[in-house]
């Protein structure tokens, strides 16, 4: 009971050992896994951290995308307007310079058919009065039948 | 009475279990052999609740055995502080060996404590520890100073102290457990039938067990001021 002796130095012996035995048995593996753990945790949270990241930029990504959709479909709806009021203006123009061209040439045709015309009744008219002169000439030669030729002078004149 | 007396002494008496035969004999005594038990039975319930651990969907077992660990470290380290970390597995197996020698009375083993041995070796192994921790945290010639320390009439103190301290550590434990052990035998002695049961709650598990924690306390202590 009081006795000291040699078993102090067994018991220290033991002592060490059962250290040993109870770090290798019982803190290596529980401590092991328990940072096994920690290390699974932190793995996922940085998964999450990136998934997370990974997100945002796809949504900022798209946000984008779509905003320059909006912008060109935007544009394109000018350009296509500009485009559009353009042709019209070269439609219209083309047509009123058509019209105005036809209008032209109505007034040119009816000027030309006018001057055919009066060139036509000019001609007439002196086909007219050479054919009256010749009978004039002729009549002289038959004063008797001035009279007659007089009334058919007027006859003809009238047809005409 | 006589008989009493006898049954006490054969009871207290802390038996040689054999000897090696070098050095003129030396004797193997009981309580070294109930350690090796201790050592046993704890490496193999250390073995058995650790095989298969798993990160996750852990069993009872597991749970059981990372709750009591996380626990014991954490109370250990509540005492010894953050800076004493690499002291805490030592300081649990010794919690965890002094609680299970103390209450080993309830399976019919003598309980190792009750030999002054035991504790001697344990005091020397925590006195051991507190100035090496001392050392390693310092350097040897800061630890030196340290001695004179608040202020130098006291150097011969706290040189007294290297061998009250673990003196103390020893007696205590030992004088608990052995005052224990005396007052439980007398009970028994007394009166064998249902008064040891009550008795034995207080003096072989609370006593045992606070004991235990008081050892581990003070040498966490004593490390915590050392290296600090």
């Amino acid at each position: 009971m009081l006795r000291l002796d040699w078993n102090i130095l067994f018991n220290i012996i033991n002592l060490i050992i059962l250290y040993l035995l109870m770090k290798r048995f019982l803190f290596k593996p529980v401590n092991a896994i328990l940072e096994k753990r920690q290390q699974a945790a932190d793995a996922q949270f940085a998964e999450a951290d990136r998934q997370k990241a990974e997100a945002k930029e796809s949504q900022e990504h798209y946000d984008a995308l779509v905003r320059g959709a909006e912008d060109e479909k935007k544009r394109i709806v000018a350009e296509a307007r500009q485009e559009a009021s353009a042709e019209y203006g070269r439609i219209v123009s083309e047509a009123k310079d058509k019209a105005d061209g036809i209008v032209e040439k109505a007034k040119t045709d009816a000027e030309n058919e006018k001057a055919a015309a009066m060139q036509q009744a000019d001609a007439a008219v002196r086909d007219m009065v050479v054919t009256a002169a010749a009978r004039m000439v002729a009549m002289k030669d038959a004063k008797e039948s001035d009279r007659a030729l007089y009334d058919k002078f007027l006859a003809e004149t009238k047809e005409a | 009475m006589e008989k009493l007396a006898a049954n006490l002494l054969e009871e207290l008496n802390c038996e040689t279990v054999f000897t090696i035969p070098v050095f003129g004999g030396i004797g193997v005594s009981e309580s070294t052999v109930v350690t090796w038990v201790i050592m046993a039975v704890l490496t193999l319930l250390a073995w058995l609740m650790t095989r298969n651990l798993k990160v996750d969907h852990i069993s009872k077992r597991q749970a059981a055995i990372e709750s009591a660990v996380l626990w014991l470290n954490g109370f250990v380290e509540g005492m010894i502080g953050e800076k004493g970390k690499q002291y805490v597995p030592y300081l649990v197996t010794v919690l965890v060996y002094i609680g299970f020698s103390n209450v080993i009375g309830l399976f019919g083993f003598k309980p190792p404590t009750k030999d002054m041995n035991v504790t001697v070796a344990l005091a020397l192994m925590s006195i051991i520890l507190i100035e090496a921790s001392g050392i390693r945290e310092k350097g040897a010639k800061k630890w030196l100073k340290s001695f004179a320390e608040p202020v130098a009439i006291i150097t011969p103190i706290n040189i007294m102290e290297i061998v009250i301290r673990p003196l103390s550590l020893c007696m205590r434990l030992f004088g608990n457990v052995l005052g224990a052990f005396v007052i439980m035998e007398l009970i028994k002695q007394l009166i064998p039938i249902g008064v040891p049961l009550v008795f034995s709650f207080y003096f072989d598990i609370f006593d045992g067990l606070i004991q235990a924690y008081v050892f581990v306390f003070l040498t966490s202590l004593f490390i915590k001021e050392a290296i600090e």
